[in-house]
């Protein structure tokens, strides 16, 4: 009588009938049109389109930094289109990550106070989060950068810090916006290799790019224009990320990124 | 995040612009200085006249005639009041001259005044040598007398004074005694006076008036309804209202009082428009601070602040801001009291009081002018404020 079924994957985020206008003076522009998306547990989403599209007010509604005009929008299995802004950045605090094209670090804060971040507005001791944050410092291979402000390193580093920052808090999804949109190709094709190593560790995450060529390290493309889905299929031929050492060269710096990953890194002081 | 929390991070972003947070605080500095400085000179003058007044005797009543009334007294008016008002323990007919007197080749110009034997007791001012005259000296009308300290200073030098004889206006008198060291105070000296008996004085200027009537009113007795009693008396003496000014040292203290407390406050209300102005100031630098910090705040928002953090980390920016340009202000305040003792020669004295007040307000004026820049900076859309370069 047992019959064993194959698990269901949780589903993360569902998008239902999604439509966002905005109010311009007396008229109100919609730009999406009503988008209805399920990503589940452990999947790579890469979502593409021209500029315009609505891929950036899409990203942002799933980041919980805007809110839905219109239906409904799940996360995790809770609404979230309904609630109050305290509520949303407490989301934004415990359920997701970002990535952003430009980094997005404080300057004035090191590498470690940048990751630390999301865990000082959790309200997490000093002592705890400096932790967690430099062994995710660690991870991303900065174990020796962890007190280097963001204008003594590399846009490549800059990222990896950015990266830190988004998982330290355990994040249920990683959102990334153009995260390689700011670096040259093989620094870019080394970042792409750190979330690849994450999606495959089960980290969820959707990603905006407009290069196809990135867009092939993911494992589903959703494609969007002028407010709507208008494609939606698994990539068939997936770019493996490079070598370890090819992304490491190519930084200079730090040599085991992937290496970093795996041993699920000591903290080492700097 | 707990206040400790929001206090390095506010503080890390001001030492981040130190020249700046400096030029900003500046305006509260010298705010504050002006507060404490200023109300300092004016609570010491208050306190060093309301001294020297109580000095004199709390319980003092003074009589004399209105001016441009015509009316004079005698020395029969003080010993009548003395019959009339049994609230009175002492009633002395006083006047006073500037006068010359001398010892030897040593000339001084000073203050005479008549009196009776009641002066120890109603000024509170005693002989530190010798002895006062007595009420006999004063019905004979003996030429004795005795000196203030400085008076014993300029003419004697090291010599004892008691039993010589100095010379006013041609007569010879003899000294009693030294009167003790009261200091000076509010640019007269106490102690630069020469004391005779009235009734010698009185013939010493061949004047038949008196000029004023000092009365000490008994325990227990209200300064306001003895004076009231004492008008009474002169009004009924004079058949006519308004011919003498009766005033107790309390009232004068009152009044003294309230002058030089209007004083402080119209001084503090000076100072507080440039604490005003300060808080402008900072209003102006942390709306600039939260449009630099634009890019900042979407991030903050981004990985979960609220509106309260960023509130919070803004308001408390300002007020570090205000508070710190207090404290510093509190000390150029002390400093800039110092100077005016020492260089003006005005008493100041720093009260807890105004240091309070001043530490009160600068904070006041931190959150009241860091609540708007710091409402704006948590009001910025983050998605804006993510994209803004």
């Amino acid at each position: 009588m047992t019959q064993v079924k194959a698990p269901e994957p949780q589903t993360v985020i569902e998008l239902i009938g999604v439509k966002k206008r905005y109010q311009l003076g007396r008229s109100s522009i919609e730009v999406l049109h009503g988008i209805d998306l399920k990503v589940s547990k452990g999947e790579f989403v890469v979502i593409m389109g021209p500029s315009g599209s609505g891929k950036s007010t899409l990203m942002n509604i799933i980041g919980c930094l805007d809110r839905v005009s219109e239906g409904t929008y799940l996360l995790a299995g809770e609404d979230v289109s309904s609630k109050t802004p305290v509520q949303l950045a407490t989301v934004r605090n415990r359920k997701i990550g970002f990535v952003f094209q430009n980094y997005n670090l404080l300057p004035r804060l090191t590498a470690v106070e940048n990751a630390e971040l999301p865990l000082v507005y959790r309200g997490i001791g000093p002592a705890a989060r400096r932790r967690k944050a430099i062994e995710q410092l660690t991870k991303m291979g900065l174990a020796a950068r962890v007190h280097h402000k963001p204008s003594e390193m590399s846009g490549g580093e800059q990222q990896r810090v950015a990266i830190a920052r988004a998982l330290v808090g355990d994040p249920e999804i990683l959102l990334a916006d153009e995260p390689t949109g700011n670096l040259d190709s093989k620094v870019g094709a080394q970042i792409m290799s750190i979330l690849v190593r994450l999606n495959d560790a089960g980290m969820t995450i959707v990603m905006v790019t407009h290069d196809p060529e990135i867009a092939l390290y993911g494992k589903r493309i959703v494609r969007l224009k002028d407010g709507l889905l208008v494609g939606d299929e698994p990539v068939q031929h997936r770019r493996t990320p490079p070598d370890e050492h090819e992304g490491a060269n190519a930084e200079g710096a730090q040599p085991r990124v992937q290496a970093g990953l795996a041993e699920g890194g000591e903290a080492v002081p700097a | 995040m707990n206040m400790r929390e929001y206090v390095a991070v506010a503080w890390r972003a001001l030492i981040g612009n130190k020249m700046r947070a400096f030029l900003t605080m500046l305006g509260v500095i010298i705010g504050v200085g002006c507060v404490i400085g200023l109300v300092s000179v004016g609570e010491g003058t208050r306190a060093q006249v309301s001294a020297q007044i109580q000095g004199l005797g709390s319980d003092l009543v003074m009589i004399m005639p209105a001016p441009g009334r015509g009316i004079r007294l005698k020395i029969e008016d003080a010993e009548d009041l003395k019959q009339r008002a049994p609230e009175l323990s002492r009633v002395m007919p006083t006047s006073s001259f500037s006068m010359q007197v001398k010892y030897g080749t040593q000339t001084k110009d000073t203050t005479v005044q008549a009196v009776t034997q009641d002066f120890p007791d109603l000024r509170n001012f005693y002989p530190e040598r010798g002895k006062f005259f007595t009420a006999e000296d004063v019905a004979a009308r003996r030429k004795v007398c005795l000196i203030g300290k400085t008076v014993a200073d300029e003419l004697f030098g090291n010599t004892n004074p008691v039993g010589k004889d100095i010379v006013i206006m041609g007569q010879s008198f003899t000294v009693l005694g030294v009167m003790e060291s009261k200091g000076t105070a509010l640019g007269t000296n106490p102690d630069d006076t020469v004391l005779v008996p009235i009734t010698t004085g009185m013939q010493l200027t061949r004047s038949r008036y008196i000029q004023s009537i000092t009365a000490q009113i008994k325990p227990g007795y209200d300064a306001k309804a003895t004076t009231d009693h004492i008008t009474a008396i002169f009004e009924q003496k004079f058949r006519r209202s308004d011919q003498v000014r009766v005033f107790s040292q309390e009232e004068l203290l009152n009044t003294v009082n309230q002058v030089t407390r209007t004083m402080s406050i119209m001084l503090g209300a000076i100072a507080g428009i440039s604490l005003l102005v300060g808080g402008i100031g900072i209003m102006n630098i942390m709306l600039v601070s939260v449009t630099e910090r634009t890019r900042e705040i979407g991030i903050r928002k981004a990985i979960g602040a609220r509106e309260r953090d960023i509130m919070t980390q803004f308001l408390i920016e300002s007020v570090i801001l205000s508070a710190g340009g207090g404290l510093l202000g509190i000390l150029l305040g002390m400093g800039l009291s110092q100077i005016l003792a020492r260089v003006a020669g005005w008493p100041s004295v720093v009260t807890v009081g105004s240091v309070l007040m001043a530490v009160g307000f600068s904070v006041a004026v931190g959150v009241f002018f860091g609540i708007y820049p710091a409402s704006k900076a948590a009001r910025q859309d983050p998605i804006a404020a993510l994209r803004y370069e």
